[in-house]
């Protein structure tokens, strides 16, 4: 039994973890319920990890930055405001995460001696068109074509790769574009155009 | 026109429709404990690491007021040239200026009294004070006529009225002032 504002005696009524808000479960990690971060952690997850995948295109890596997308999202709890979603901000986390490991990697590649005599794995990487020869099994061909897909995005700078992206990997509206890539409206939606025109030339195989 | 336009739209619908048709990638079974561990390993090397943090900072603040502080001690007791010009009337008299008022036998206006006279200061840089007597007695020296018979050259360049004989004596020759002693 609790006392609501007024005084009244009335039943704490639990509501399961996995129909609350996400502001709801933010509010009860601030207070220290770790299951409500178990559930934030459960819902966001997969795409969080899946977004960083087909950004950086390694698993690994996507998933290692992942992980340290909640653990920043856990140190920051007592700073994030419920102005905007809660999926907006940890997109926008997961992603200045990304843009700095993408950063690393160049340095890496511009220190290292091998560097100097390979192509960057993301700026400069050369696509290959694809094979328009016909494979015996259907999953290689699928195989086939998600790996093409998959290089072909890669291959896009970055100021482009994230957009497309978010819009069509991710399914986000062009205003939470917007918002997780700090970027005017007008400006996601030429970036997503032009993205969709470099991605289209090197596809075109597969209309 | 509108024909391409459509073109374009259709496209650009191809191509959503291939990025949209690609598999989604789940996270590994172990993915919270691993967040869990990140956690935990970083409350407790949150102490040291802020520490190390806020150092990260503090060393170059602390470099750069060094560097002003030196600055700004450097500009201060840089030897002004104009303060050598300015009036100070507490300054202490020295050998310097009777050379420096020798040189009125040239001038129009030549001062009968110490009350007459501007007041010199003179830096207190060693350094620059020997250069300026230096200079200016290679001045007078230039500038001054030849010594009357019987005196010396440097009681010569006295200016007129202050030069006192005195007879030679066992005690040790003593600098001839032209201040008020």
């Amino acid at each position: 039994m609790a006392l609501d504002n007024v005084g009244n005696q009335f039943t704490e009524v639990s509501v399961p973890e996995r129909d609350l808000s996400d502001h709801a479960l933010i509010e009860a990690t601030k207070k220290g319920d770790e299951s409500a971060f178990g559930q934030i952690i459960a819902r966001y997850r997969n795409p969080i990890t899946n977004y960083l995948f087909r950004f950086l295109n390694d698993y690994e890596e996507a998933v290692d930055l992942a992980q340290e997308t909640f653990v920043r999202v856990y140190f920051a709890i007592d700073r994030y405001h419920t102005g905007f979603a809660f999926s907006t901000y940890i997109y926008r986390i997961a992603t200045n995460l990304a843009i700095s490991e993408l950063r690393k990697r160049k340095r890496r590649s511009l220190f290292s001696l091998t560097g100097l005599f390979q192509a960057d794995g993301d700026e400069g990487a050369e696509f290959q068109p694809v094979d328009t020869k016909p494979l015996p099994d259907r999953n290689l061909i699928d195989d086939e074509r998600e790996r093409v897909i998959a290089k072909a995005i890669a291959a896009l700078p970055p100021k482009y790769r994230l957009p497309i992206i978010l819009r069509d990997v991710e399914g986000k509206s062009y205003e939470e574009i917007a918002v997780i890539l700090e970027l005017g409206l007008g400006t996601t939606k030429s970036r997503i155009s032009r993205a969709r025109g470099l991605l289209k030339e090197k596809l075109k195989h597969y209309f | 026109m509108r024909q391409e336009e459509n073109n374009r739209i259709i496209a650009d619908e191809n191509v959503a429709k291939l990025l949209r048709a690609l598999p989604r990638v789940d996270s590994p079974g172990d993915f919270e404990a691993g967040v869990r561990a990140r956690i935990a390993r970083g409350a407790g090397n949150a102490g040291s690491a802020s520490w190390l943090f806020s150092l990260r900072f503090a060393l170059p603040v602390l470099l750069v007021a060094m560097i002003s502080f030196a600055a700004v001690g450097v500009f201060l007791t840089r030897p002004d040239e104009s303060a050598s010009v300015a009036p100070a009337p507490t300054a202490a008299p020295t050998a310097v200026p009777e050379i420096t008022e020798a040189r009125p036998a040239s001038t129009a206006f030549a001062p009968s009294t110490d009350d007459d006279r501007p007041p010199t200061v003179v830096a207190r840089n060693t350094a620059v004070q020997a250069v300026s007597r230096t200079e200016r007695l290679a001045a007078a020296r230039r500038d001054v006529a030849p010594a009357p018979k019987g005196l010396s050259r440097k009681a010569s360049i006295q200016p007129p009225g202050t030069f006192q004989y005195r007879k030679k004596t066992s005690r040790p020759r003593r600098r001839l002032t032209c201040g008020n002693s």
